[in-house]
């Protein structure tokens, strides 16, 4: 498994840079990107509005994931932890007020109608959920649990680069271009959670209930110390 | 690359002003994207047998082009209709339709464009039906 660590890691550096590269047209004031006119035949209420969200979007998910494969440098965490809290917290703040809230608005026009618009979401909440959970955890102390958060973040930005493949491997296999989209969308979404999850270990399928009552447990410890103190 | 059903004219026209520059523009086009991977092939329809009459009282055909997606080659590959518009063969102009309203050629292209005039495309007899 050693092995497919930096294969795994240097996919999705070179699936995000390919990502960033390809998204410029988004920024050309002149013309429409050809993901942006598939968008103007629906049409769309608000043109701007949504041309505004997905430069954000891209603006945010060009650092993000970049940030978070960086994030998983043991190199980094060992030599250098005061940059890496600075940059999760970063990266933490770019997921949740920018990254995640312009891809709730754009999933709402997403190809696949209402099977699109959940499959985007539900990868969104993912990443609120388990970023929120993993500064918990670290702010708990409790690393693996930390790290196993994290994990689920990274695996639902992967999600961008996996699905784009496999949205090229069936266009080029000519499969019905609405059906290969959501299939690209949800496999890799529910597969980069379940394999995070088959990943942590069987041992910890409950881990995130687990963690929550040990927090609730601590919360209970710590103020019935701070009764008993006196305080 | 396109089709070849009659009138001649008008298949040129659409050829030359939107399949051609159609399959230029798409070159460029990025593989690493959520849009769909640009048609491998395109070929026009001409709807009408005779031109229509606009409001103004030009002459038009309507038009639809079929993209054949992917490697394989038979009918299923072959999208109906994935662009719909229609050429004035006298005025050499070429529109498509976007939503409810009817756009230059070059609008396909990426262009921003705004919407030709209501009676642009529309029979003379189906705008005074409204």
């Amino acid at each position: 498994m050693r092995f497919l660590r930096p294969v795994v890691l240097l996919f999705l550096a070179l699936g995000s840079a390919a990502i960033t590269m390809a998204s410029r047209v988004y920024f050309d004031a002149d013309e429409y990107a050809p993901f942006v006119l598939e968008k103007l035949d629906l049409p769309l209420p608000n043109e701007d509005r949504y041309i505004h969200f997905l430069q954000l979007h891209v603006i945010a998910a060009s650092f993000a994931l970049p940030a978070c494969l960086l994030l998983l440098s043991r190199t980094l965490m060992r030599r250098a932890p005061r940059f890496h809290r600075w940059l999760g917290r970063i990266t933490g703040t770019v997921m949740l007020f920018a990254l995640v809230p312009s891809g709730f608005y754009l999933s709402l026009y997403a190809k696949g109608g209402l099977l699109g618009t959940l499959g985007f979401v539900l990868s969104g909440s993912i990443v609120v959920v388990a970023a929120v959970q993993g500064v918990r955890a670290a702010r708990a102390g409790k690393y693996a649990a930390h790290r196993r958060f994290m994990m689920h973040v990274v695996a639902q930005l992967a999600v961008a680069v996996v699905s784009r493949a496999m949205l090229f491997a069936a266009d080029t296999l000519a499969f019905d271009h609405d059906t290969a989209y959501l299939v690209s969308l949800w496999v890799p979404v529910v597969g980069c959670a379940a394999l995070v999850e088959w990943l942590a270990g069987s041992g910890h399928v409950f881990s995130w209930r687990k963690y929550a009552s040990l927090s609730s447990r601590r919360r209970h410890r710590s103020s019935r110390i701070a009764g008993l103190g006196g305080i | 690359m396109a089709g070849s059903n009659a009138p001649t004219p008008a298949v040129a026209l659409v050829n030359e002003q939107l399949v051609k520059p159609l399959a230029i523009k798409e070159k460029e086009q990025s593989k690493f994207s959520r849009a769909r991977l640009p048609a491998a092939e395109r070929r026009v329809r001409v709807l009408d047998d005779k031109a229509q009459q606009d409001g103004a009282g030009n002459a038009f055909f309507a038009f639809a082009i079929d993209a054949r997606h992917g490697w394989s080659d038979d009918d299923k590959a072959w999208t109906k209709s994935a662009i719909t518009g229609c050429v004035y063969v006298g005025s050499g102009e070429v529109f498509i339709k976007r939503g409810n309203g009817f756009h230059p050629a070059k609008a396909a292209l990426g262009k921003k464009t705004k919407a030709a005039p209501e009676y642009t495309c529309h029979a003379a007899a189906q705008l005074s039906a409204r």
